[in-house]
């Protein structure tokens, strides 16, 4: 299979997020669940296809009607029960959590200083803010190459150009490479692409994306620090599928 | 609950404009939100969208009957708009997309 030429987002947490794929062109995790599975660079399954095969699954009916009574299998019921599902994929308890609850040993010095620069110098929580660290904002953060995301939705919106959607950055050590074409491969990488300031400048970059002039051992503490985002989250059981 | 209604009274302010009845209400932009989810207009207002944050806005709609777009909105800025036909518009920030304000048009 051909690669995207975006990276996958991730569906942690998106129960409290707004406007879905890394462009924001759907409104709602029901809105966004069919486009890759008819998507041809992704599933390339036709919907009536994919209506078709469920319903020649017998135990799929008695789910749906328990589900949905009266609705049945169809590309309405099979969106919400996928969005139902991603709403349940949600972070657990950090490091960085403990230590906000008073848990002083919960993360390295270097975390906390991390921490600090996360939320001065270093500009971070200008847009990862809140619990998810993330607002769901928009930004062309100076990542090179001509892909303009959210521009192409809304074309009229300078600001918008070569815009897209701020990630949430819990449990973020875990989902190498970085950005939204995966240009990045280590969090050491988008800490130093921050630093500079990003690797494109065009009108449209956010105000908040300039040169920092960080150390060496700054940078090294703002890694720590998103370390102490990743929780230990219960294996997901894959449940048995109908047949 | 007593500094929420006294910061909605002094963010949502109404001065006269240059016209003898249409009025200029103003909405603030603070902590990447409105300082409301809803106002109600009459018809030929305006509404003076000012960024009181630390960061640039972009307020605009996509509502037919009023689109319009304000347009990149650096800190401390201001930018109004009319209202000119009845209808409930949303308006939007374009960059942070859970500032929301319903604009009601009497």
């Amino acid at each position: 299979m051909k690669p995207l030429g975006r990276r996958t987002p991730t569906i942690l947490n998106l129960a409290w997020g707004e406007l879905m794929f890394w462009d924001g062109r759907a409104d709602s995790l029901e809105a966004q669940a069919l486009g890759p599975v008819e998507s041809t660079g992704e599933m390339n399954l036709p919907l009536d296809q994919m209506l078709g095969k469920l319903e020649a699954m017998p135990s799929y009916r008695p789910l749906f009607d328990k589900a949905y009574p009266g609705e049945g299998i169809s590309k309405a019921t099979i969106s919400k029960s996928i969005a139902t599902f991603e709403r349940t994929v949600v972070s657990g308890d950090a490091p960085f959590d403990r230590w906000v609850r008073g848990d002083e040993k919960a993360v390295s010095a270097n975390a906390k200083r991390g921490f600090m620069l996360f939320n001065e110098k270093a500009l971070c929580s200008k847009c990862h803010s809140g619990w998810r660290f993330t607002d769901d904002s928009f930004h062309d953060i100076g990542v090179a190459g001509d892909d303009i995301g959210r521009g192409k939705i809304m074309p009229d919106i300078a600001v918008l150009q070569y815009a897209f959607k701020t990630p949430t950055l819990r449990d973020v050590d875990r989902r190498a490479p970085y950005m939204h074409d995966g240009s990045e491969k280590t969090l050491g990488e988008v800490v130093d692409f921050y630093d500079r300031g990003g690797k494109q400048r065009r009108p449209a970059v956010s105000e908040h994306v300039k040169p920092l002039q960080l150390t060496s051992e700054e940078k090294a503490d703002l890694v720590a620090f998103l370390k102490t985002l990743t929780s230990q989250d219960k294996p997901v059981v894959v449940p048995v599928l109908p047949r | 609950m007593k500094f929420t209604l006294s910061l909605s009274f002094v963010a949502i302010g109404m001065f006269s404009s240059g016209s003898a009845s249409a009025k200029d209400h103003a909405v603030s932009q603070k902590g990447k939100a409105f300082a409301v989810e809803e106002i109600t207009v009459a018809a030929g207002d305006a509404v003076t969208f000012k960024n009181d944050d630390e960061t640039s806005h972009n307020v605009f709609s996509s509502t037919e009957g009023a689109k319009f777009n304000l347009g990149i909105q650096k800190p401390g800025l201001e930018s109004s708009q009319k209202f000119a036909t009845a209808g409930t518009f949303e308006v939007r920030c374009a960059i942070h997309p859970k500032m929301k304000l319903k604009v009601v048009v009497k």
